[in-house]
């Protein structure tokens, strides 16, 4: 499969891109072909702005020529939606740097482009951080979290994309520079725009700027490992749930997380972390070891070693496939599973049958306060039809049950194959006039996202 | 749309063809009748709707909706009518369509922490439904005896305990709304739904997107433990720089309120005194919820903060009821303001919380320079503040004053790098300081996007937007319609 | 300057008061305390709803009509909007004004203004023809009357509330206590204080064994009680129905007969009567002549439940094994303030269990004579009244006649057991028990 269009195809346009932001911002690649197995994203043109302005005119001079774009953060999540084939790729890696830090305010505002390292990095001076789980910090970037919306286990307690983002600036396809929210913690003025961009993959405007809540690092964190079986798991969870513990994290684990926590049996274990005072800490610590034991759940293992719990968080956090590092591997896909909260069970067990009846090997996580769960399936490539089928089987079942499941990361084969974000609903119309009067011409992220958006 | 008053035969037509809908008994449009329907909370600005109707089910709204969207009339939902900012006033003789029959808590799933209510469900109904079992509903806004769940959406309403927990945005799971055409449609359900955050767009949308008839919002259990400290000063700046330096030192209490001279003075005088020393300067309620075991170590922490900056007196409440007279008179502050003046206008702006003292301060010159008393009550957690500029309507020309301070402030507010309202929504009341923080494009953008659930605003029209930016709205439509040369 | 309105449509004597509706900031905190508008969910049918209506009319904007008159008609008065209020705004008394003008601006017709005549002007402000009227009912009830009423089903004529409250009318067993014996009555045991007694209308007729149960606790207590024979109806109700005029009459004549002999307190033991008595100085507050008296007899009446719990209850000793309920009566617990006094004298009673009654300050309908001018409403509060009362309770205790008589229309329609009960009637019988004990604890 070759591009649509060559960038030796559009020289003359891109004499005046060119001209118009800095040749040095702007490279191509010719007649480069798209491999079935990739995971990853390219297109003829690469543009690597370094001001927002350069945004601005690459957005006027892409109207004017219809040529699509697509923004890249770190490119993790390139193996996300529908496969599209992009004009150009904008690159967001230079559009970084942290703007305006009041750790007083807890508020942060830091460029799009700006990696989670160095952010987390400069929030901790201040004992500080954004606690959402954002893996492959050396790479993704704040901007395309936002946009993927991007969540872990720790939105047990903390919640997820959509309750950080203070503010943002964004730039429409029409080259319009927008300001939408209020760079303070309440704000009700006008409608609450900042929703629109979050996990809409960049199909309504390129985010430039962010302001986002942070939040001081706990002083204590503790976790029980649980190992249990199913049945005691769902006990378990009703209890908890029930209960007046303020739990972090509460994952349902199961697969291969041998090495990083050391998880051994076949039987899913359950991960339940707190982060307080060392006090409360302690007292919850406790409290869920007697619940565990109250559901003859014996195996139980307890750390309330804050660096070590806090590598827990980042290894349970890691979960979400990087598409840079899956190039050449065995094929990947992984799947969101949203459910209610007490279907999380329903859904382990549904997706593990269907995946032994196929040989296929999975690792999973869910969350017991959340009803957010994420599959890996991993398996050799010959058995391609079959993963089309078990996705949609996936799909069905989670579409019995009042939810949805979503592939987050797969190689183009499957997804070309595969509905991507589920069946069509009765909204898909909505949102397909929301997509329509900010882009009218489809511009940005073409095809990418719901419905063919 | 119908932007004139009906004429009698058409508003005939539809009393007869609403009537037919909702029966008799639901409908008011007898001058006398829908006088109360005036104004809600803001009474500054007035106007009577054309009839007021009552449906009791989803299937009602939508066959009202269909029937004014068909007529081209326009129309606005309304709840318990105790918005700040005059959402539900019908400006230019608008249908009311009132939600208040439709008040019934659908479902508790307290398995999924979650309950499905009507939107004419009061707040406070909902924590005390669920209390027995040990669970409440977060967000609650100081109206929350009267105020409904679909009034709350509306607005996207906080309250003294969203500095932990957040606004309603953050508890609202799933809508089932009518859209300004009739046609009924469902969002959320699950976390995370693919497509847009429709959801997260409605929210706080002040009934111009869409008519909310069923919400399904998350429950928390209740804290294993609550303790409120209360904090006296002498100096305002003491007081805001310890709130400030709460937060500063890492402690995100549940509540951090304030109240100053004024203020206190109001409430002293209301019907919920707590006997605060007369010579006070400022006082701060602050609360901290959780783990019990871990509560004393934060108590002692804010009380350190306190004596830090000179506290005349800080101390915890005894005991649950001491608790809830503190809340009693901190709650009804608004309203307490009625026995030191006949009117008051309450702003909301937002500030970073470390600018509390020079917003403070400023707020303080403009309250000299137009001559009227301005008194403070605010969430100082997260920086919303709510000066309560005090007039007397009877007096020529004080309305009007009062107006301008309250403009004045919001500017001061955005200048610190904030927003005109927190949790009160623009309504007809601060449409025209939505040019404070926003530009033409910004509101243009905002517009669109009103355009595509209410492309003709028939629901709830003239809200939100500020006037001039309709040229921007006239320039759209010269864009997309062909000019006539005349 | 201020601006004044010559437009008014109150054109009467005693109109609402500016400065108590101007207090009205529209907050709408009341919505939800206004049991007709938990029912109706009308805001023209809420304590905000009508305040913004009697501040339109008095600019003029509303005339006073029949359309006018029904929201302010529906009201309860029960106050609970003035407890929710958080700048005490005076619903109760702006609507009362307001019924005032009512009652010149659209006076009632037909067989509406026969009745409302013969039970205010000329039965009501009559201890004699109240008293008469008691005789009837007793010989009514004892002499078959009743039986032969009810087995013809004679009452069938009767509007279905009437019947209702027919059937539930209490056996009237003793005669009235103002129509007996002498007005004075002493002490037992030593002299703590003096005061007299205002009987009340319907409570003396109805209900004279609770005036009895009254007079024995305060006697038990230590005081003095002089019952004057003199005094007359309150003029509650004349109030409630807009005669503000007959009411002043009743009102002055009754400060005159009470303030004619030195004494500690004046105790009243019905609420509705008792909010009414110690607003007297409100309702004459145009009236110079009556200034100070009014404000000195009101300072002085005291709700009996209320003065006991001051005075010092001697704790009664007889054990009365029964659990029971409170029923906050709205002109207690909203106008008066008094909801800890009646519970502190049940909790003292030893054996007596008190359970809560949920939403307890909630109007039961009875509102004076509301069950009768509205019974629509009335009958929807008492059914929600009934399903609030907690199950198992051997009686349901209050501090008014009128409630009593609602909850004994309600315990008859629901075909329920619990005894209607005053609450100093328990105390009575706990120090009852206790004599018949031989004064030991059980």
């Amino acid at each position: 499969m070759q591009y649509i269009r060559g960038a030796l195809d559009l020289e003359a346009e891109l004499m005046e891109l060119r001209q118009a932001i800095g040749a040095e911002k702007v490279s191509t690649i010719d007649q480069r072909p798209w491999r079935e197995d990739s995971y990853t994203l390219h297109a003829p043109i690469r543009v690597t702005p370094t001001h927002e302005d350069d945004i601005v005119r690459l957005m006027l001079w892409a109207s004017k020529h219809r040529l699509t774009i697509t923004p890249q953060g770190g490119g993790t999540k390139d193996a996300m939606g529908e496969p599209h084939t992009p004009d150009v790729l904008l690159s967001m890696q230079h559009i970084s740097g942290i703007v305006d830090y009041s750790p007083r305010d807890l508020t942060i505002t830091v460029k799009a482009g700006t990696s989670i390292e160095q952010l987390q990095a400069c929030l901790a001076e201040h004992g500080q951080y954004i606690p959402l789980d954002m893996p492959h910090a050396a790479s993704s970037t704040i901007g395309g979290v936002f946009s993927a919306n991007i969540s872990g286990p720790r939105r047990a307690m903390y919640g997820s994309a959509r309750d950080y983002l203070m503010a943002a600036r964004v730039i429409y396809p029409d080259g319009r520079l927008l300001r939408v929210g209020a760079k303070v913690v309440k704000n009700v003025a006008g409608y609450d725009m900042n929703k629109l961009f979050i996990g809409a993959m960049g199909t309504l405007g390129v985010l430039t700027e962010l302001t986002i809540r942070t939040r001081p690092i706990s002083i204590s964190s503790g976790m029980v490992l649980a190992t249990a079986s199913i049945d005691q798991l769902k006990q378990l969870q009703k209890l908890l749930i029930d209960s007046q513990l303020e739990p972090s994290i509460c994952e349902w684990l199961y697969g291969s997380f041998e090495q990083p926590i050391g998880i051994t049996s076949q039987q899913p274990t359950v991960a339940i972390g707190f982060d307080d005072v060392s006090s409360a800490v302690q007292y919850q610590l406790e409290e869920a070891q007697r619940l565990c034991r109250a559901c003859g759940i014996a195996e139980q293992r307890t750390s309330s070693d804050k660096t070590q719990v806090q590598t827990l968080y980042t290894v349970l956090g890691q979960l979400l496939p990087n598409a840079q590092q899956l190039e050449g591997r065995s094929l990947i896909v992984e799947m969101k599973l949203l459910s209610s909260i007490m279907d999380v069970s329903k859904v382990f067990e549904a997706v593990q049958s269907l995946a032994a009846a196929r040989e296929i090997a999975l690792q999973f996580a869910g969350g017991l306060y959340t009803g957010v769960s994420r599959v890996i399936f991993e398996a050799s490539w010959e058995q391609q039809t079959e993963w089309i089928e078990l996705i949609s089987d996936v799909q069905r079942y989670m579409d019995s049950i009042q939810g949805y499941g979503i592939v987050e990361c797969a190689p183009l084969s499957i997804r070309q194959k595969a509905a991507v974000w589920g069946q069509s609903g009765q909204n898909d119309e909505l949102m397909k006039d929301i997509k329509r009067t900010i882009d009218p011409h489809h511009l940005l992220n073409a095809g990418r996202f719901i419905g063919g958006m | 749309m119908i932007d004139a008053p009906l004429d009698e035969k058409r508003k005939q037509q539809m009393i007869d063809a609403l009537s037919r809908v909702v029966g008799k008994k639901s409908i008011l449009y007898r001058y006398e009748d829908v006088m109360a329907y005036e104004c809600d909370g803001y009474t500054i600005h007035k106007g009577l709707p054309a009839a007021v109707v009552f449906p009791s089910n989803t299937e009602e709204v939508a066959a009202i909706v269909s029937y004014l969207h068909q007529q081209q009339i326009p129309f606005i939902p309304r709840g318990a009518g105790t918005g700040l900012s005059g959402g539900a006033t019908a400006l230019n003789g608008e249908v009311i369509i009132s939600l208040v029959r439709m008040n019934k808590l659908l479902h508790v799933d307290y398995d999924n922490r979650r309950a499905v209510v009507q939107p004419g469900y009061i707040n406070l109904k909902l924590s005390n439904s669920i209390a027995s079992k040990g669970y409440y509903y977060a967000p609650d806004p100081s109206s929350q005896a009267t105020c409904t769940i679909g009034g709350n959406v509306g607005e996207n309403a906080g309250g003294a305990h969203c500095l932990k927990y957040g606004v309603t945005t953050n508890h609202v799971l799933g809508l089932e709304v009518v859209l300004p055409n009739g046609q009924i449609r469902r969002f959320g359900g699950t976390l995370d739904t693919p497509g847009y955050d429709v959801l997260g767009l409605l929210t706080g949308s002040e009934g111009t997107l869409a008519i909310v008839t069923e919400i399904t919002v998350r429950i928390l259990k209740k804290p294993q433990e609550v303790s409120t400290v209360l904090a006296l000063f002498d100096k305002v700046t003491d007081a805001s720089q310890a709130a400030s330096d709460i937060i500063a030192c890492g402690i995100i209490p549940a509540a951090l309120e304030m109240m100053d001279a004024m203020a206190i003075h109001g409430v002293e005088s209301g019907n919920y005194p707590v006997g605060y020393p007369k010579d006070l300067a400022a006082v701060l309620i602050i609360e901290v919820d959780g783990i019990a075991a871990g509560l004393q170590e934060q108590i002692e922490e804010i009380m350190q903060v306190c004596k830090n900056h000179h506290v005349r007196e800080v101390r915890k409440a005894k005991d649950a009821a001491e608790r809830a007279r503190w809340w009693a008179n901190r709650k009804t502050a608004f309203g307490a303001m009625g026995t030191i003046s006949p009117d008051y206008l309450v702003q909301d702006g937002v500030i970073p919380r470390s600018k509390l003292p020079e917003v403070l301060e400023r707020i303080g010159q403009i309250s000299k320079q137009y001559g009227l008393r301005i008194a403070n009550v605010f969430h100082a957690g997260d920086g919303n503040l709510h000066p309560l500029i005090l007039f007397d309507s009877r007096v020529e020309g004080e309305t009007e004053r009062a107006v301008e301070a309250g403009s004045a402030v919001l500017k001061a507010c955005a200048d610190a790098g904030g927003s005109i309202t927190g949790e009160h929504g623009v309504g007809v009341e601060k449409m025209e300081d939505m040019r404070f923080i926003f530009n033409d494009i910004e509101i243009e953008a905002q517009m669109q996007l009103r355009d595509v659930f209410n492309p003709n605003s028939l629901c709830n029209p003239h809200k939100m937007f500020p006037k001039p930016a309709r040229c921007v709205e006239m320039k759209r439509l010269s864009r997309e319609v062909p000019a006539v040369n005349i | 300057m201020v601006k004044t309105s010559n437009l008014s449509s109150f054109l009467w004597e005693d109109a609402p008061d500016e400065n108590k509706f101007s207090e009205c900031v529209h907050c709408g905190m009341c919505l939800e305390a206004c049991p007709t508008y938990q029912e109706t969910g009308l805001e023209h049918h809420s304590p905000r709803g009508r305040v913004y209506l009697i501040k339109s009319a008095a600019e003029g904007k509303l005339q006073l009509n029949n359309y006018f008159k029904e929201p302010i008609d529906s009201c309860l008065a029960c106050r609970a909007c003035e407890t929710a209020c958080p700048s005490g705004v005076q619903v109760g008394a702006l609507i009362e004004e307001t019924r005032g003008q009512l009652y010149h601006a659209t006076p009632a017709k037909g067989a509406g203004r026969v009745v409302q005549k013969l039970f205010l002007r000329d039965i009501f402000p009559s201890p004699k023809r109240m008293q008469l009227l008691g005789k009837m009912t007793r010989l009514y009830q004892k002499s078959g009357l009743q039986r032969s009423a009810r087995k013809l089903k004679l009452l069938r004529v009767l509007p279905a509330h009437l019947q209702e409250m027919e059937a539930a009318l209490p056996k009237l067993k003793t005669s009235p206590l103002l129509g007996r014996g002498g007005e004075l009555y002493s002490a037992y045991g030593e002299k703590r204080a003096t005061v007299a007694m205002i009987t009340g209308c319907v409570m003396d007729v109805v209900y004279s064994d609770v005036n009895e149960a009254t007079l024995n606790v305060l006697r038990r207590n230590g005081c003095d009680v002089w019952i004057p024979k003199a005094q007359k109806c309150c003029g509650a109700l004349h109030l409630h129905a807009g005669d503000r005029e007959q009411a002043k009459q009743l009102a002055k004549h009754n400060i005159d007969v009470f303030l004619s002999n030195e004494v500690d307190a004046i105790i009243i033991n019905a609420a509705g009567c008792g909010s009414t008595l110690k607003e007297y100085d409100e309702l004459l507050k145009n009236d110079v002549r009556y200034a100070e008296r009014s404000h000195l007899f009101a300072e002085k009446t005291k709700d009996v439940s209320e003065f006991l719990v001051d005075l010092g209850l001697i704790a009664p000793k007889g054990k009365l094994d029964m659990k029971v309920t409170y029923h906050d009566a709205c002109h207690l617990a909203h106008a008066q303030g008094i909801r800890q006094a009646p519970r502190e004298i049940l909790e003292m009673i030893p054996g007596l269990v008190v359970e809560a009654m949920p939403d307890s300050d909630r109007c039961c309908g009875s509102a004076g004579i509301y069950n009768i001018t509205q019974p629509e409403m009335a009958s929807q509060l008492l059914d929600r009244k009934m399903n609030d009362i907690p199950s198992g309770c051997d009686a349901v205790a209050m501090g008014n006649p009128g409630c009593m008589m609602q909850f004994q229309v309600g315990v008859v329609k629901h075909h329920r057991s619990e005894q209607i009960v005053h609450t100093i009637q328990l105390l009575n019988d706990a120090y009852e028990r206790e004599d018949s004990d031989g004064g030991m604890p059980t």
